[in-house]
């Protein structure tokens, strides 16, 4: 199944023209994360403050101001990557930096995260709570995916694969990044985040919008 | 629950036709993903084994236009129907907003259709949703075979008390569409931020 869906995956990388590929950066200098040890926590209590430490220790006040696609860009920078795709977990696209032009990051999304949840199944098989990194090799262009928050999905395409340490390292940089980010989200209340937004109006009109699409003749 | 993007102003909802092999499920998508115009719809992914048999999913995205300046999305799925691919079934089930059940009519499956019903019922209990509160369309298949079941058997056995029906064949288009209507209004209604 896997090999199926990687045919299918290449399908979509297959249109990218190597002489656009964004500008490569420096590689950063190696972060360093202090993670102060609590007595008395439970393990998962430990698990998540570790979590959470290492996220505020990380994160910079302008880093906490930026949004996902600014982030998705800033790896496809910094890496040299081709692509940066921020999905959820079941397979809606979330956010997008780099070149897009060449794939549908639609059906790119739908499969990852098919892709993904079906290795978290293998991961439990083989008495693994879940594998968090996938990568997939391939002769031109290769896709590292990794998780974020366990809600979401992190995708770099890239195609130089020599730079899959420099991907690695940057993909978790910018995965703590966008955790705080989607975490800060979750948290804001909808009148905050959607205040023009009026549910009775809405309705009224979705439910127009779907009388005309599909109601039978 | 739906995936909304406050910044980009996106609201997508998950559709998902379930129900046993070969009852219809990728022929009621294909029927719609045809019918549609063009400006709508993406385009069509399908897994499928080498005999056309559905592998791990179908699926398209149909954009129904932009509402209260929100991009509203149905993001259209199958699962594949074959018993051993029950975990499949499991994933693509994960974030669901709505449920097309195809049940086919023919008296021989009536059984078939019954575990499928009740496999969608644990498999959305594996990740926390009671079924009785996620919008649902029985849909009864294949009404054209001969002695198809009676309708109303399925809701008798499920004990699906109130479960909106409607009856398809699919591969002549007939209640196609009516059953996509009554479960994407459904989900509308039900729509909660």
């Amino acid at each position: 199944m896997t090999l199926v869906m990687q045919v299918r995956l290449s399908r979509y990388l297959r249109l990218y023209d190597s002489a656009s590929k964004p500008p490569t950066g420096p590689a950063p200098a190696p972060v360093l994360t202090k993670v102060r040890k609590s007595w008395g926590m439970s393990a998962l209590a430990i698990s998540k403050h570790m979590l959470r430490s290492s996220i505020t220790n990380e994160l910079n006040e302008t880093d906490q101001k930026r949004q996902p696609k600014e982030v998705l860009s800033d790896l496809v920078v910094s890496c040299g990557a081709m692509t940066a795709l921020l999905i959820t977990r079941d397979g809606h696209l979330m956010s997008e930096g780099g070149e897009t032009g060449y794939l549908d990051t639609t059906a790119m999304a739908a499969l990852v995260a098919g892709m993904f949840s079906a290795t978290r199944e293998v991961a439990r098989i083989v008495g693994e709570q879940q594998f968090s990194i996938l990568l997939q090799q391939g002769e031109k262009r290769h896709i590292h995916i990794s998780l974020v928050l366990g809600s979401a999905m992190l995708i770099v395409v890239f195609e130089d694969y020599q730079r899959i340490g420099l991907v690695r390292h940057q993909a978790r940089k910018a995965g703590l990044t966008l955790a705080e980010l989607l975490r800060k989200e979750t948290e804001m209340t909808k009148p905050e985040l959607a205040p023009e937004l009026s549910m009775p109006a809405f309705k009224e009109y979705a439910l127009d919008l779907i009388d005309r699409i599909f109601k039978p003749n | 629950m739906p995936y909304i993007s406050y910044h980009d102003k996106v609201i997508a909802f998950k559709i998902v036709y379930y129900g046993p092999g070969l009852s219809g499920k990728t022929t009621n998508l294909t029927y719609i993903f045809n019918h549609l115009p063009e400006e709508l719809r993406g385009d069509m992914l399908t897994l499928n084994t080498s005999d056309e048999r559905t592998l791990f999913f179908d699926f398209f995205p149909l954009d129904i236009g932009r509402i209260e300046g929100y991009a509203v999305r149905f993001n259209m799925y199958t699962v594949p129907g074959q018993v051993y691919y029950e975990a499949s079934r499991r994933l693509i089930l994960d974030g669901a907003d709505g449920v097309a059940f195809v049940a086919d009519s023919q008296p021989f499956r009536l059984e078939e259709n019954i575990d499928s019903f009740q496999s969608m019922q644990k498999n959305l209990g594996h990740y926390g949703v009671d079924w009785k509160g996620l919008p649902i369309v029985l849909q009864y298949n294949k009404r054209d075979c001969p002695n198809p079941i009676r309708i109303g058997t399925l809701e008798q056995r499920l004990d699906l008390d109130g479960i909106p029906v409607t009856d398809a064949v699919a591969i002549q288009g007939l209640g196609v569409m009516e059953t996509i209507h009554t479960l994407t209004r459904d989900v509308i209604v039900r729509f909660k931020l």
